[in-house]
């Protein structure tokens, strides 16, 4: 004799659910939770990174190391200025979007931009500094802390500037067709925004991280 | 589930989009598949090289010794020696394994066994591919460079593998070729724990997941957690190596303040224990399947062995330091680490005697599947219980380093994974490709492998119990290692036994797919998703998303009137 399966009720509400089909809200969710495992990866990356220098800085007897001057707090700040600025303005840009402000978006997008290409100019300039202080990336475990460190994490600005240009690249013909009220592109729009900006506020706390410890202990 | 509605989309027509850049996740799991069994071929050539070096030192390898090492006659020579054995583990682990058990079943199990009609997201599954392939482009590349390729070991550990160890490219290039393929294994599990998530058909709750879809699972979160792991201090050693850093240097070889080549061995192995489980997971879950599938019963505590499986891989997080016990570990340190990793054992046997619990008074269909699952029983049995004896400090320090270990190990990551692998291989072949493979070779093949590998790796522990240490060139120059030859000479006997027999599953292989007997629907009469679809499947796997009302291993039931002996995961559960 066949019976209902205990979970009947449940499987009906899954099978509607599924003939709803492609909600905004769930295709969200999904884009959410690739989110939140991608983060976790670059998250292990950098963990690994601070452990090792949990380690050496332990070790060490005198920090920096004989030899060594510390790094002038200038310019690292002016990079921690730009970075949270460049979050904020992600922020705003998104936000607009979601609010359908199209052009106010559009001129955020630009100043994500600009805010990124600061970024890396500015940590050439403290790369440059640092050469002058006679800190190269050979120079013993402090040269290549501060060198290895900066260069990883601009290495994922750099990603994330590519990813910025992109959208920026695809943000007129994609808002042309929000504007004749295209709905699936509005939303692969706001979800592509979202991620990216996801990946701009990681990246900006794991330079305060890298402030913290590197520059300022 | 299923989070929103995949749409079916139109079959790729031209050559490229349908064989090359497939965006299909059963071509890229064929993909896969035929990357790993190349470099199963690459790693297995080399294998044998060693075990003939060891066997019979100064004598040239048969047939392409001559070709390969003119200037010795056909002798391996020593620093290729170094090249080979850190080349067989890097390709055997990174290059074999990982694209069949993870790239290939993960690829192709996943999406069929939850009731989705593909990945969800397509594109990074192919750029997952097509970065593999750069990996071994960078990897094998490394052979043609002027000091060969890379001879630290699989574990590469400074300073073996730092410019002073190491002074050519070769080491620079397998750092770069590791980083790569872990990009590419973090995209895919991406994709693989996204899709699990949200993509599994109505009604199917995480319990109602075949236990291969658990263990791909878990292998996947353990990937995504701790590759990155393995991705940084590739990173810092290339730095090293490219841009003078000095993270890994210490001593003389740092100027000012002191880099800790201990440091890559922390990191190494933070990656590296989670990663046996990441080899062995999918294994373990296919097997916990097949031994239900081929029993004729449902698994025994299945979700008691899905909970286990989950265990322990959260534990396999926490032991990682029983691999440097040597290395002047604080002594509390120690006793931690192994008590930590004996407590492993606890879900292990869990889980085992699931295993014989599900086979215990079975209807048992000893087909080619069931045989070598029932081998991974077996050698899995003695691989983890030699594992005590290396997780336990006072004989660790005995047995660290010899060739115990490497019986161990490739009990446990060699033998196991294998046999799971040619227990998928045989087993979803059906519905890959639409054809069934010679039973009759299929079990010659099995019982061959089974005697050449238990010759090979209990032979391995017998002569590391003896003494013998790993990756020594010649260890017959200390007399005391001299009465070891004849034993050694048997285990290189047993691996060419275990290499020709691979030459029977590559026959079969090919054979079926020329001229193979086509496959039904379901020729092995289970119930599980993927076999209530044509053989092989179509390229949208299922017209209309499957509502799953029971769970995977409904087989046996007293109460069922249908002439069958199994249920299919759609339909209603019989009771009495």
């Amino acid at each position: 004799m066949e019976t209902a399966h205990p979970n009947q009720s449940v499987t009906d509400r899954f099978v509607n659910e599924a003939q709803v089909g492609d909600s905004f809200v769930n295709r969200e969710a999904t884009s959410s939770i690739s989110m939140v495992v991608v983060l976790v990866s670059f998250s292990m990356l950098f963990a690994t990174l601070f452990l090792a220098y949990a380690i050496y800085r332990f070790q060490a007897p005198v920090w920096p190391p004989m030899g060594m001057n510390r790094v002038n707090l200038f310019i690292p700040t002016l990079s921690t200025i730009i970075a949270i600025s460049g979050s904020l303005v992600f922020y705003f840009f998104n936000r607009d979007l979601r609010r359908g402000l199209i052009n106010s978006a559009s001129d955020w997008l630009n100043l994500c931009v600009v805010a990124g290409l600061g970024f890396l100019m500015v940590q050439w300039q403290l790369w440059s500094y640092l050469k002058s202080l006679g800190i190269f990336a050979s120079s013993g475990i402090f040269g290549s802390l501060n060198f290895g460190f900066t260069w990883i994490h601009a290495a994922h600005i750099v990603i994330a500037l590519f990813l910025t240009i992109w959208l920026r690249l695809t943000f007129k013909r994609q808002s042309q067709c929000i504007e004749n009220g295209n709905d699936g592109e509005m939303h692969g729009l706001i979800l592509k925004s979202q991620n990216i900006g996801k990946f701009w506020h990681f990246l900006t706390i794991v330079w305060l991280i890298i402030f913290l410890f590197l520059f300022l202990l | 589930m299923a989070f929103y509605k995949q749409h079916m989309h139109e079959a790729p027509k031209t050559f490229l989009s349908k064989y090359i850049f497939s965006f299909d996740h059963k071509v890229i799991a064929k993909q896969f598949l035929w990357y790993g069994i190349f470099f199963l071929g690459v790693g297995g050539i080399m294998a044998l090289m060693i075990r003939w070096t060891l066997a019979f030192p100064g004598v040239a390898f048969p047939l392409i010794g001559k070709f390969l090492f003119p200037e010795t006659g056909g002798v391996v020579p020593p620093d290729t020696y170094a090249m080979l054995f850190t080349l067989h583990g890097t390709i055997m682990i990174f290059y074999a394994i990982t694209p069949i058990l993870i790239g290939c079943f993960g690829n192709f199990c996943i999406p069929l066994m939850i009731g989705a009609r593909d990945m969800v997201f397509p594109s990074a599954n192919m750029l997952s591919f097509w970065l593999a392939v750069l990996s071994a482009v960078l990897l094998m590349g490394s052979l043609f460079t002027p000091l060969g390729a890379a001879a630290g070991g699989w574990t590469s550990y400074p300073t073996l593998s730092t410019l002073i160890g190491s002074p050519g490219v070769g080491q620079t290039l397998w750092a770069m070729a590791i980083f790569v393929l872990g990009v590419s294994s973090t995209m895919g599990a991406i994709n693989y724990i996204t899709t699990i998530i949200t993509l599994r058909a109505p009604g199917m709750g995480y319990f109602d997941m075949p236990l291969t879809v658990w263990g791909l699972w878990l292998t996947a979160i353990l990937n995504a957690i701790f590759l990155p792991v393995l991705g940084a201090g590739t990173l810092l050693l290339i730095f090293d190596r490219v841009f003078g850093t000095q993270f890994f240097l210490a001593g003389a070889a740092a100027t000012s303040g002191t880099g800790d080549p201990i440091l890559f061995q922390h990191v190494f192995w933070i990656f590296g224990h989670p990663e046996v489980y990441i080899l062995i997971l999918p294994a373990w879950g296919v097997v916990s399947d097949l031994l239900s599938f081929f029993a004729r019963k449902p698994a025994f505590g299945a979700k008691a062995t899905a909970l286990a499986m989950t265990s322990i891989s959260i534990l396999s997080t926490l032991v990682y330091g029983h691999h440097m016990f040597t290395t002047q570990m604080s002594p509390l340190l120690t006793q931690t680490f192994m008590t930590m990793t004996m407590t492993i054992s606890i879900p292990s046997a869990i889980f085992f005697a699931n295993w014989l619990g599900t086979i215990w008074r079975g209807s048992i269909r000893f087909h080619s599947p069931m045989l070598f699952s029932l081998g991974v029983v077996f050698v899995f049995g003695l691989g983890g219980l030699t594992g005590l004896y290396l997780g336990t400090v006072t004989t660790d320090l005995y047995l660290h380093d010899t060739y115990f270990v490497v019986g161990h190990f490739h009990y446990t990551m060699a033998a196991s994974v294998l046999l799971g692998g040619f227990a998928g291989v045989y087993f979803w072949m059906p519905k890959m490709f639409g054809v069934m493979m010679d039973e009759f070779l299929a079990k010659i093949h099995f019982w061959i492998t089974m005697l050449g590998l238990n010759g090979v790796f209990f032979g391995m522990m017998i002569v590391g119990y003896g003494g013998m240490h790993r990756r020594l060139y010649n260890p017959f120059i200390y007399e005391f290692m001299q009465k070891l030859i004849p034993i050694n000479t048997f285990i290189t006997w047993s691996a060419i036994i275990m290499g020709l027999a691979q030459f029977i599953f590559v026959y079969n292989f090919i054979n079926s797919l020329i001229r193979g007997e086509k496959a039904s629907e379901n020729p092995w009469e289970v119930g599980t998703l993927e076999w209530t679809i044509p053989s092989p499947a179509p390229h949208y796997n299922f017209k209309e998303i499957p509502v799953v009302k029971c769970g995977p291993h409904e087989l046996g039931n007293p109460n069922l009137k249908s002439g069958r002996d199994f249920q299919y995961q759609t339909e209603d559960l019989v009771q009495a």
